[in-house]
């Protein structure tokens, strides 16, 4: 039977401090918690420093919240957003996957596409809107192109890095057991790559929720965007706020609810150590 | 059946394999000896088409070829079972057969239990297992080995080595065994094939004491002059017109 330890630990000074500190680490939440709280408190500070039109407080936002999540119109527009962002983002990651992996393994293809990638990057968000617009009109296929073309050169990019990175020799050993290219993009490339995309998949996913917002503030009739939008219209300041809060919790959704599971899921290899 | 024509192999304009000729007849073990630098990997690499020569002819009859490389080169995404099937897979036998077979080369590799742990975390010996198990799973009609044990601890490479006699006794396949190691080549290979500088070859019966000792002299004597060379590269050829 397990005897209790009866052993004290001495109290020191410096051991309150360490086992704070422990605590502090030990609850990682506790940090996210205190920069939520600054966050309000230097928002309200804002909100009684300017006109409530400019600035509203805290708890007007949420009131606003409240009122646009009973409506059936907000969860329409919530769902047209996260549509036009997962296919938009599926379509980019793809595209700029499918493009840097080639760019990764052919020098030629690499300085075919090095003008079109820095072309794509430096355009701003709010010309390629406006250029699709004249293309596509306004709706669903210009925020999602517009999308596309703003997460592909950075899912690109990062596809590049990650086939630059896998180790030439497991590559050698690919070609040496004859591997069909099919497995040779399931078994090497594309878990080699993985690392490398995925820790770009939260830079993506930011940059998409922000895009797809602006492209529906410009040039649709529903989604997110034109929720702000209309709430600009009308300067209704609390509304907008809340607005911004749904495309927060959306960015949210997109960061926990499908990255991190797939992160840990695709990169539950680097568990442990060896038993050398 | 395995023939060099003539080989002529260069990298960066620095000449590794120089009219190379040489035959190796199937089901036979052959170790390859010869100083750093002689050319022996870009052999091994020659032999399974991961590189083609400059000129020259390289014959391999056989379709299946196992190789298993100085480090382990697994996969590190993939289990241990996985790793071993992969070649299984790749000839198109279906995944859970493969994986079948993959367990019992595990098995006879004394990596039972050990099936679904990653490479990461496993020992340098248990790695270089997997990938002895990668290699023989697709029972090749060649089998590749580039100094797999020179990690390896005295130990575990004579566990290895005695591990490996018998499966190649229990299977008939062509060996082709790059090494520096006399004691090793003369204990596992049917001939022993010296590669001595310029790409001479020449070969020697692993009961041939006297010639093996002097092909370990010119070895010795070979490994001074590569570190010389190290130094001041005074041998660079570059292939121009032949």
């Amino acid at each position: 039977m397990p005897v209790p330890s009866t052993r004290r630990q001495k109290f020191t000074v410096g051991g309150m401090i360490t086992s704070f500190h422990n605590f502090l680490l030990a609850d990682k939440v506790l940090y996210g918690v205190l920069g939520v709280i600054i966050f309000l408190v230097f928002w309200q500070a804002l909100s009684w420093i300017f006109n409530a039109m400019i600035v509203a407080s805290p708890l007007a936002t949420i009131n606003a919240l409240f009122a646009l999540l009973t409506e059936t119109k907000t969860w329409e527009y919530i769902m047209i957003t996260l549509f036009r962002l997962i296919v938009g983002l599926f379509l980019g990651s793809i595209v700029g996957l499918l493009l840097g992996l080639a760019a990764g393994t052919n020098k030629k293809i690499r300085q075919v596409l090095e003008p079109i990638k820095w072309t794509s990057m430096t355009i701003p968000a709010i010309v390629i809107s406006i250029m699709a617009m004249l293309w596509f009109g306004m709706g669903s296929e210009q925020v999602i192109f517009v999308v596309i073309i703003i997460v592909a050169p950075i899912t690109y990019v990062n596809a590049m890095e990650g086939r630059f990175a896998i180790d030439e020799k497991l590559i050698e050993m690919g070609r040496c057991f004859n591997l069909p290219l099919k497995m040779f993009f399931r078994e090497i490339y594309l878990p080699g790559i993985a690392a490398s995309v995925i820790a770009g998949f939260a830079l993506t996913a930011g940059m998409g929720v922000r895009v797809v917002v602006l492209a529906e503030f410009m040039g649709a009739h529903d989604g997110i965007g034109y929720g702000l939008s209309k709430s600009y219209m009308y300067l209704d300041t609390p509304e907008l706020f809340a607005w911004i809060l749904i495309s927060l919790a959306l960015l949210g959704l997109l960061e926990f609810g499908i990255m991190k599971p797939l992160k840990t899921h695709m990169m539950r290899w680097k568990k442990g150590g060896n038993l050398s | 059946m395995i023939r060099f024509q003539k080989v002529f192999k260069s990298f960066s304009g620095h000449m590794v394999l120089n009219n190379l000729s040489f035959d190796i007849e199937t089901n036979t073990v052959v170790s390859i000896l010869g100083p750093s630098g002689i050319g022996k990997t870009t052999i091994l690499r020659l032999i399974s088409g991961a590189i083609n020569p400059d000129f020259g002819v390289v014959e391999v009859t056989g379709k299946k070829i196992g190789y298993i490389f100085q480090d382990p080169r697994l996969l590190p995404w993939r289990t241990a079972r996985d790793n071993v099937a992969l070649g299984l897979i790749a000839e198109g036998k279906p995944k859970d057969e493969s994986r079948r077979i993959a367990a019992g080369w595990m098995k006879k590799l004394d990596l039972e239990g050990f099936e679904d742990y990653y490479p990461g975390e496993l020992s340098g010996g248990m790695m270089q297992r997997v990938s002895i198990g990668r290699a023989l799973a697709i029972e090749p009609d060649i089998l590749l080995m580039d100094e797999p044990f020179s990690n390896l601890n005295v130990e575990l490479k004579k566990t290895l080595m005695t591990m490996l006699e018998s499966i190649f006794e229990e299977y008939q396949t062509t060996v082709v065994y790059v090494t520096h190691d006399i004691s090793e080549a003369v204990r596992i290979s049917d001939k022993i094939l010296s590669i001595l500088p310029g790409s001479v070859t020449e070969e020697i019966q692993p009961d041939d004491f006297q010639k093996l000792m002097q092909n370990s002299c010119i070895d010795e004597y070979e490994s001074d002059l590569t570190k010389k060379r190290k130094k001041e590269p005074m041998f660079t050829k570059k292939v121009t017109a032949i």
